[in-house]
């Protein structure tokens, strides 16, 4: 009995938190500002690609590198949506030129290297499997989970509890009336983008040792941090963990039922976001909410 | 109180008659059927003596009487003045003008990446006859352009080779599943659709990339496929006729209660639906055609190219179309036929230039074009002829 | 035969009473809902229109319930709502934000529609060069569009100078008398009273006053609640 659930549950559980801290930044970023920033998977294949040439090419310790490139990632990011929302405010357009900026650093990434892909990078925390219950586990996703764990809280305490956080819930429901009591709105936005930004960023330099750095990759976290936020109801960052849950929990027991097939996890994703849409377009949250 | 009538006569034969009878109609219904008959392959137009036109009524030009009498019977069933536009004879005109240019040398370079630039311009008039206008970005029409091109595999290897059967199944293909795909997705409002259909082209990369030998296709993809004309140039005029058909067809659509509709919900589906109007069938009528049109144009590269295989999934069948409907203007149809034929030819050009880099060049462009000209380039075009047609009000 | 029956109608949005247990009937008449901010006058109007769905009630529309229909459905049985905060489609010009709605019920002369509303001379004009007095006649033109046995207009004079409200009011007045008939929500009470033939006021969600217009300017509830004890005026 436990052989059958114990891996479900395990897997379930740490896959689940690790799309929390996946989907973290984006939920954070669509409930304060509304706009659904494609471009937010290519900050997780930048901070991995800026890890990658600093610390296998260039030689540099690996700390310092995650760091720099947290800051790089930061960086594009505040680039990439100062110059959406100055020219292209509508969520439509927003939409597609933050998919347009990704593709480009993909074909950038793409470029420099040669078309070689597929690089591994070194990892803050030894990838060494663990046994838990029977089951192994890589330390990476231990770790990653409970960085998530924390991180939530810690967003959650901020958004919920400080003056600033106030602040932010203020702007992300009336941005004009916000500035008209004196709320710097465009500091709120930047702020939350330097936040979002860094919180995939940080996914990405304990995540990414355990996978590969391919140009490709900002489909994947891109695919999570929104299906995740579909479930949960887009904007609505508390029913982050709930929906995270729903999606690593069924993935996992259709990987126990059909163990050889690989890319099975992304198919239920889609599934489980079609359904939901279906059945609750908005989320979990939407459930509860009264007004149409 | 107004009793509520019942809707006024759709159509009005008798003003049909009075036109077809008229002498403008009939030397240019004469026209045609002349244009028909000498090009007609069974005609031997070369035996004829018309050696003054023959450049331009070769056989290769036979298919191009589908385009004729479409726009004649656009005119003559009174609908002309939807297609009355610069735009939309520009369009023609150029669709044209690139198979004289072609017709030179048929197995020229030149011919075969014009034929690769029709391709994309159908995909673009699908797009932008579906999500230019209603501004649902439907990221998932290369879906179905991936799913044509396997369709066709998949039959021409169980040895089907007749070419209209595989385009029509592609078609057909297509438009199913857009149909199926509109149901649960087109209740999102904007920008949640097209995220959601932002799936579909990667769980098509994902799903048939891993799965498809054990769904039974080869697995180096489906190669030896017939070609789908002897020679670039013949491809290149089935493939503009086709493209001329589709504008004409999508122009007059555009231009209808349908498009007017379709414009109202990219403006405010909300208030057009608190209104009355029950906006779900447009959209997804609208879907299904496009997705047809996608999963027709899969088909036709995979003739093209004699392959289908995973790469007809790839991204650049979504972001090129993207950038020419947006170069453009997004709804404009016509403009995406003038774009496309810009833009491809260049990036054709360029590809054998600076490999890789191109792409980059093209993403970056294509990102200030989006930033700086959110209307394309038809955009200020259009607002002029507004200015100038509003009347000065009282 | 009543034309519209809200019965005992109740929209919660928390624990906050939004609109409470309002019962009124609407024949053939010009009906105002009034009464101060928050009092629930837009939100009844929503639920009215199919926008909203009560918690708890009814509503009926010539005979038929109509209560959780979707908002298409109740504009194509003849009941339309106009928005306070004007929604033109901006890409279309006047006469094809029109077009849109004037094959829904019947043939609509669009040429009466313009020349009614006063915007004849702007039919071709894109919504989004006109000025807000034009939008808000835009606005009414719409819902004229669509033929409707009942007009809800949700503050159709806000927003407008005194002149342009008394024009406007004009209008709505040549279409009451050629039959339209009307259920508004206004602030307003000086400009639109004269359309009016009675009156349902609201506070906090509930039905303080249903009457006629002429024992709506003598009610005593009505003005402590709403006025003070001031002068309604017109």
């Amino acid at each position: 009995m436990a052989g059958v659930l114990a891996p479900i549950l395990i897997y379930g559980t740490l896959f689940g938190l690790t799309y929390v801290l996946i989907a973290l930044g984006f939920t954070l970023l669509f409930g304060i500002s509304r706009v659904l920033n494609v471009a937010y998977g290519a900050l997780y294949m930048v901070t991995a690609y800026i890890i990658y040439w600093l610390v296998v090419e260039q030689g540099y310790d690996l700390l310092i590198s995650a760091v720099i490139a947290v800051g790089v990632a930061i960086l594009v990011g505040v680039a990439i949506f100062l110059l959406c929302v100055r020219f292209a405010p509508d969520p439509l357009r927003f939409l597609i030129v933050s998919f347009m900026f990704a593709l480009l650093l993909q074909y950038m990434f793409s470029y420099y290297f040669h078309g070689a892909s597929g690089f591994v990078i070194p990892s803050l925390i030894p990838i060494k499997g663990i046994l838990i219950y029977g089951v192994s586990v890589n330390p990476v996703y231990i770790v990653t989970a409970g960085v998530a764990l924390v991180l939530l809280f810690a967003l959650w305490a901020w958004i919920e509890w400080t003056s600033y956080g106030h602040t932010i819930r203020a702007t992300a429901e009336d941005p004009e009336t916000a500035a008209l009591f004196g709320i710097r709105v465009r500091q709120v936005y930047l702020i939350v983008v330097v936040v979002s930004s860094a919180l995939v960023a940080i996914a990405a330099v304990l995540i990414v040792p355990a996978t590969e750095v391919v140009p490709t990759m900002w489909i994947e976290p891109f695919v999570i941090a929104f299906v995740v936020a579909v479930i949960g109801g887009l904007g609505n960052f508390k029913w982050t963990l709930p929906a995270a849950f729903l999606l690593s929990f069924s993935q996992e027991t259709v990987a126990f039922l059909y163990p050889t097939s690989q890319s099975l996890t992304d198919i239920v994703a889609f599934v489980v976001a079609i359904c939901f849409i279906a059945a609750l377009p908005h989320g979990f949250g939407g459930l509860l909410r009264e007004s149409t | 109180m107004k009793a509520p009538e019942r809707p006024s006569a759709r159509f009005d034969w008798t003003a049909v008659w009075k036109r077809f009878r008229s002498p403008f109609y009939l030397v240019a219904l004469a026209a045609i059927a002349v244009f028909t008959a000498t090009t007609a392959p069974w005609a031997g137009a070369s035996s004829l003596p018309l050696s003054l036109l023959s450049p331009w009524l070769l056989p290769i030009y036979f298919p191009f009487w589908v385009v004729f009498a479409s726009v004649y019977l656009a005119f003559v069933l009174g609908w002309g003045n939807r297609l009355m536009s610069p735009f939309y004879f520009a369009a023609l005109i150029a669709i044209f003008a690139f198979v004289v240019l072609a017709e030179g040398a048929p197995t020229s370079y030149f011919a075969l990446s014009l034929v690769f630039t029709s391709i994309y311009i159908t995909l673009a008039l699908a797009w932008d006859f579906s999500s230019g206008l209603s501004g649902y970005l439907n990221f998932g029409l290369p879906f179905f352009y991936g799913l044509g091109a396997f369709v066709t595999g998949y039959f021409a290897w169980g040895g089907q080779r007749y070419i209209p059967f595989l385009l029509a199944v592609s078609l057909g293909v297509g438009a199913l599943g857009g149909f199926l795909f509109s149901f649960p997705t087109l209740r999102l409002r904007g920008p949640y659709f097209s995220l959601l259909s932002l799936l579909l082209p990667l769980l098509g990369l994902d799903f048939i990339a891993n799965y498809w030998t054990q769904l039974g296709m080869p697995t180096l993809g489906y190669f030896d496929l017939p070609f789908l004309a002897p020679t670039p140039g013949a491809e290149l005029v089935i493939l503009s006729v086709a493209n001329g058909f589709l504008l004409t067809v999508l122009y007059l659509l555009r231009n209808s209660h349908f498009g007017l509709i379709l414009r109202g919900i990219r403006d405010d589906e909300d208030a057009l639906s608190s209104q009355g109007i029950w906006t779900f069938p447009y959209k997804v009528v609208a879907f299904t055609l496009a997705s047809g049109i996608a999963g027709f144009a899969g088909a036709a590269y995979a003739l093209v190219v004699t392959f289908a295989g995973v790469d007809t999934f790839e991204f650049t069948f979504l972001f090129l179309p993207l950038l020419i409907v947006i170069l453009g203007g997004a709804g404009e149809i016509a403009g995406s036929v003038l774009a496309g034929y810009l833009v491809i030819l260049v990036y054709q050009y360029t590809l054998s230039w600076f490999p890789g880099l191109n792409l980059i060049l093209f993403t970056a462009i294509a990102i200030l074009l989006v930033l700086f000209l959110p209307r394309g380039v038809t955009g200020p075009v259009r607002r002029f002829i507004q200015f100038m047609s509003t009347p000065e009000a009282g | 035969m009543s034309l519209l029956t809200v019965s005992h109608v109740t929209r919660m949005f928390g624990g906050n009473r939004a609109v409470d247990d309002v019962s009124f009937e609407m024949t053939d008449n010009t009906l105002a809902i009034v009464g101060p901010n928050g009092a629930g006058k837009t939100t009844l109007l929503n639920l009215i229109a199919g926008q909203l769905h009560p918690t708890h009630g009814m509503i009926r529309f010539r005979d038929r319930n109509i209560t959780r229909f979707p908002p298409w459905r109740v504009a194509r049985m003849g009941m339309v709502k106009t928005y306070q905060i004007v929604r033109p489609f901006r890409s279309l010009t006047v006469d094809e934000n029109l077009v849109l709605f004037s094959e829904l019920r019947g043939t609509v002369d669009r040429e009466e529609v313009l020349a009614e509303t006063g915007l004849t001379d702007w039919r071709n004009y894109p919504t989004g060069a006109l000025p807000f007095g034009l939008l808000k006649r835009l606005e009414l033109a719409k819902g004229l569009a669509t033929n409707p046995d009942l007009l809800l207009l949700d503050e159709p004079i806000g927003g407008l100078s005194r002149t342009e409200a008394l024009a406007l009011v004009g209008t709505l007045a040549a279409l009451k008398a050629r039959g339209v008939r009307m259920l508004i929500v206004e602030h307003r009470l000086a400009e639109i009273l004269p359309v009016v033939d009675r009156v349902l006021a609201l506070d906090r969600g509930r039905v303080i006053f249903h009457g006629s217009r002429s024992e709506f300017y003598h009610d005593s509830a009505v003005r402590t609640a709403y006025l003070g004890s001031s002068d309604v005026g017109g």
